[in-house]
């Protein structure tokens, strides 16, 4: 019978539960199951733990875990054919309950076998040692020929946070070798050799020096994802990944322009209307609802009235508050809006507040875009390149409380030159405009003809009532789309829309532009904190600009919907995006690569570190044991009495022991002085004084005195010849004193 | 020291004589000496011819009668044969005509010094008598006891060979013995030196010279020894492990007896003035254990020499004990 096991075997308590865990985390991860695996695992080893002191036969133990196992198994099949308990929990429940106990027998019976037949056979060791083993090969099988990034539930959470998994792989491997060398070191003691744990070590060792990282392949092709970083390395709206196809640059299906791939010059021509596709990813940093009920992202401005339509101003004082280019700069305190060549009106602080939101691009974009009103922008880091082309971060002054605050707000501003109110104010000398906005204000109460904002609602509501929203529109090839638009048949997209608000509240003398970016309905944002913009976001608004509010948007949203309901974005795509585009990477560039980790490079790190470590370790050791044995030499001059003796004999045994001489293991003492004394006479003298007081009457005083003695040995010692390399250097060997008997 | 210098005084006298007397055996002489001051007896296994007799006799010479009305010689030598009896050794109840009473007549064994030759040759009866006389230093005859003399001391012989025809010791009985002594042949210089001094050496007057010990000095000094030498509790300590240690050895069917570690104190303590110290060391340990434990010990069949086996076990024990010395 082997001798209970003592040391190891609550590491094993550890180890064979954890296994079992995971293995039925791998194929069932419903809830409670891989736990009841753990504990019919770790239920396992402690029955072996306490049934090793008793006189069982090997067959006794196997037979009896059969035993278990069919008995668990009958127990089972007979509660299946028992209706009333499935009916009594509910079918859902019973299955539940029914693969717990499955996996107990499992992990419990399994365990029971390897444990009891790695205790008794080696050939048992060796397949305990292989079933720990095949639970990573299983794990790790889909990633078989070095791809690591198949699809698997183990890397998607990685891959989908934007992280490497190649640490991953390096910590699962290291865990299955600390697992088989906590398995093979559990052997019982009469098999286990002192250089296992070594070898397995070096085994280790070896394994990170065999598997080269260029080895480790990327399996982009199979699942279409391109390189990382690539432009075919998008994800579609429905979650999947895109098949790479000929990268089409005007793909943005935006209902306005076809000719480009972003909002930028609103046109009215025409689209047919593809599928959209993601833009953006924007994470809000605060809660916000906007008042008017949808997020306005603004990416450029239209003021210039060029007879037609609104177009850039050219002129340096319009429309500054929105950025140029994309930010270099990272997140600073002092960062300057003008930096980007913005300049921002100032706003009330009492009816805006600041809101951060992180925007991840999606796609190849001209210029960045934020939540109105944009005030700062400041680059991050791409939190992944493989899925974002950018990132950066807006502070905006959002607009708080209530529309009714802004009533008595002037329209325009007082500072503004005359020019500057010419500007915002031009429009098409067509006198309907303004006849059509007079006969509209003409209903707004007498209390409110005061107020540029009840005008302004008064003309949206007009046009809400009036106009029709299609994105194929009669207007569209019109000479003059506008006109033809407002006073014909008024359907039309938002270029019409926007651009007959702007004109109408032009004329009614309320400074007013059009704004081009994205609009998301604030209920996509579902309550969570990140929003998905899609290529049909795109959209063209008007503002109109009031005193201490500046440009406010003020949307025309027609009544009559020609279109389908937008498709809605799944809220958990939407999430998942937002999760990768919020790890941040302080210490990276935008654009900067992502460095791979090498697994040469990090072993040949590791070693480095080891052998250096190692070395100023046996250093500092060699240093403490020649300073240790230069005190022992010392030491009999300090000391008197009993100890004196002791100390002046072990000086003596120290300075033989450097000269290479000891006394042999089966040799007393005096044995050994005589054995020396021919070369030192003095030693049995010292030997005996020494053994006096040590082994002596205890209250007897010392035979003879000290000093003389060791002086006498120690002359005699400085006389002997000492053959080889000890005479010269046998003072720097600092194991000399160890090895004194 | 000073209580001690009479002790040391007669051995050194009993060494001079002794080892004037018989050439190259000045280890068996210590040992004799160290199991005549540890009141125990020796049994000497060698070839005839090698100076045993001499041994013993020389012994019987160097201690001095002092009791002169107790008629015990200081020498007796017993030649065991099978047809021996019991009563040739102790002695036997003669009718005395004249008183019309038994008077005992004393045998062989009533001596100082008794050389037993050849014990294994004689019947166990025999024997028996003779280890009883040996274990309770008395003899009874006709349920009458007779003492023997303080100073009794007994060395037995056996031939290694030629075992034909003989009654071999059982264990039980060598443990009377405290030392069992192989002898080997003496070198080459102390056999030339033998041949040397065979004349002088049969004069018997060259030992003339040299001083003897009385009779009481011995018994005296045997005292002195067991009062006065100090024996360390880790010595004794050392010597339980080494028992121990030899038990649980798996060759080893039956282990000394704590009766021989009893046996071994006085043993340790004459040997340690015998090399002029007033304690014990591992030294004397080392030196005495072969001679004391090694015809103790049960082997199973087919094992190795005792000797080893106990050197096998003593090994670690003493190395240790050493080591311990240096510990503070």
């Amino acid at each position: 019978m082997k001798s209970r096991p003592r040391f190891f075997w609550w590491t094993l308590l550890i180890l064979w539960p954890a296994l079992a865990y995971w293995n039925q985390s791998l194929i069932t991860p419903l809830g409670g199951i891989p736990w009841w695996a753990g504990v019919g695992a770790a239920m396992a080893v402690l029955v072996w733990h306490y049934s090793t002191g008793q006189n069982f036969r090997c067959r006794a133990v196997l037979g009896a875990l059969l035993l278990v196992w069919l008995l668990g198994n009958g127990v089972v099949a007979m509660l299946d054919g028992a209706s009333s308990l499935s009916l009594a929990l509910g079918s859902d429940r019973w299955v539940l309950v029914r693969q717990s106990l499955g996996a107990w027998l499992w992990a419990f019976c399994m365990v029971g076998w390897l444990r009891a037949l790695s205790w008794r056979f080696p050939a048992g060791a060796a397949l305990e040692l292989a079933a720990a083993g095949g639970v990573f090969v299983i794990a790790l099988e889909a990633h078989r020929d070095g791809y690591i990034n198949r699809p698997f539930q183990m890397v998607d959470p990685l891959w989908l946070r934007g992280l490497d998994p190649s640490a991953l792989f390096i910590a699962v491997g290291s865990l299955a070798l600390v697992a088989v060398c906590v398995l093979a070191s559990n052997r019982p003691g009469n098999r286990r050799p002192w250089w296992d744990l070594p070898l397995l070590l070096l085994l280790l060792m070896v394994l990170y020096l065999a598997v080269p990282a260029n080895q480790v392949k990327q399996l982009f092709e199979k699942f279409g994802m391109g390189k990382p970083g690539g432009e075919e390395n998008r994800l579609t709206p429905e979650g999947g990944l895109k098949t790479p196809g000929p990268a089409s640059p005007n793909s943005g299906g935006t209902p306005d322009p076809n000719k480009k791939p972003n909002p930028d010059e609103p046109s009215f021509a025409d689209t047919s209307k593809p599928k959209p596709v993601p833009v953006a990813v924007v994470v809000f940093q605060d809660d916000y609802e906007p008042l008017s009920g949808a997020y306005y992202f603004r990416q450029t401005s239209e003021s210039q009235f060029n007879g037609i339509k609104l177009v850039h101003s050219n002129d340096d004082r319009f429309d500054r508050d929105n950025a140029l280019g994309f930010p270099t700069r990272f997140h600073d305190q002092d960062a300057q809006p003008e930096e980007l060549g913005m300049r921002v009106p100032s706003l009330s602080k009492f009816l805006f507040q600041p809101l951060k939101t992180r925007v991840a691009l999606l796609d190849q974009h001209p210029r960045p875009f934020g939540l109105v009103n944009p005030l700062h922008y400041w680059a991050v880091s791409n939190p992944d390149p493989d899925r974002f082309q950018k990132a950066y971060e807006v502070e905006s002054m959002v607009l708080g409380g209530d529309y009714r605050a802004l009533i008595p707000n002037k329209a325009g501003d007082q500072d503004w030159a005359a020019d500057e109110w010419s500007h915002y104010l031009a429009g098409p000398a067509d006198p309907r405009y303004k006849e059509l906005a007079d006969s509209i204000l003409a209903k707004v109460p007498e209390a409110g003809r005061d107020s540029a904002l009840i005008r302004a609602v008064y003309i949206k509501q007009w046009l809400d009532d009036n106009c029709t929203y299609s994105l194929k529109s009669p207007s569209a090839n019109a000479a003059d789309p506008v006109s033809d638009f407002l006073f014909g048949q008024r359907i039309g997209y938002c270029v019409f829309t926007s651009h007959s608000a702007c004109y109408l509240f032009r004329a009614a003398g309320i400074p007013a532009r059009i704004s081009d970016g994205y609009m998301v309905d604030a209920k996509q944002r579902g309550g969570g904190s990140s929003l998905l913009i899609r290529s049909s976001d795109a959209h063209s608004w008007p503002e109109i600009y009031l005193q201490d509010v500046g440009w406010m948007d003020l949307d025309i949203s027609p009544k009559k919907n020609l279109e389908p309901e937008k498709e809605q974005v799944d809220n958990n795509l939407q999430q998942m995006m937002g999760d990768m585009a919020r790890k941040d990477k302080k210490d990276r560039r935008p654009e900067e690569n992502r460095p791979t980790i090498d697994l040469h490079q990090l072993t040949l790190w590791f070693l480095r570190t080891l052998l250096t470590g190692l070395l100023s370790a046996l250093l500092l050791g060699w240093l403490a044991m020649l300073l240790w044995k230069l005190w022992r030499r010392r030491a009999p001059f300090w000391s008197t009495g009993r100890e004196q003796a002791r100390l002046a004999y072990l000086c003596v045994l120290d300075i033989l022991s450097e000269q290479g001489v000891r006394r042999r293991p089966d040799e007393s003492c005096e044995e050994f002085a005589r054995r020396m004394s021919e070369e030192m006479p003095g030693l049995l003298a010292l030997v005996r004084v020494h053994l006096r007081a040590r082994l002596g009457p205890p209250q007897a005083q010392l035979e003879r005195e000290v000093m003389p003695l060791l002086k006498e040995c120690l002359s005699q010692l400085r006389r002997r010849k000492v053959a080889g390399w000890r005479g010269y250097l046998g003072w720097l060997d600092p194991t000399s004193p160890l090895r004194v008997r | 020291m000073t209580h001690l210098e009479k002790p040391r005084e007669v051995m050194k006298r009993l060494e001079d004589r002794l080892k004037h007397a018989v050439k190259g055996r000045a280890s068996i002489i210590d040992l004799v000496l160290v199991a005549l001051l540890a009141d125990g007896h020796v049994l000497l296994e060698d070839y005839p011819g090698s100076g045993k007799t001499t041994l013993a006799k020389a012994l019987g010479d160097s201690i001095i009668d002092d009791l002169l009305d107790d008629d015990i010689p200081s020498f007796r030598r017993i030649q065991f044969t099978p047809d021996l009896l019991p009563s040739d050794i102790t002695g036997v109840s003669v009718f005395d005509t004249n008183s019309s009473t038994f008077e005992f007549r004393r045998g062989p064994v009533f001596a100082y010094i008794v050389l037993g030759d050849e014990i294994n040759r004689t019947s166990p009866k025999v024997q028996s008598a003779m280890l009883e006389a040996m274990a309770e230093k008395q003899v009874t005859v006709d349920n009458v006891s007779y003492p023997l003399d303080e100073l009794f001391f007994v060395i037995a012989t056996q031939n290694p060979l030629d075992l034909s025809g003989t009654y071999p010791l059982p264990v039980a009985q060598l443990d009377r013995f405290l030392f069992k002594i192989r002898m080997d042949f003496i070198e080459r210089d102390a056999e030339i030196a033998v041949l040397n001094t065979r004349m002088e050496r049969a004069a018997r007057s060259s030992m003339e010279g040299l001083p003897a010990v009385n009779r009481g000095e011995v018994v005296e000094a045997r005292k002195l020894i067991q009062e006065q030498v100090y024996l360390h509790p880790n010595i004794n300590a050392c010597l339980v492990d080494i028992a121990r240690a030899v038990r649980s050895h798996p060759q080893v069917l039956q282990g000394m007896s704590t009766r021989s570690l009893v046996l071994m104190a006085p043993a340790l303590q004459a040997a340690a003035l015998l090399r002029g110290r007033d304690y014990v060391t591992d030294d004397d340990v080392q030196w005495l254990a072969p001679y004391v434990f090694c015809h103790r010990m049960a082997l199973a069949p087919g094992s190795g020499e005792a000797a080893q086996i106990l050197k096998e076990a003593m090994a670690p024990v003493l190395d240790k004990l050493s080591r311990t010395t240096l510990k503070p």
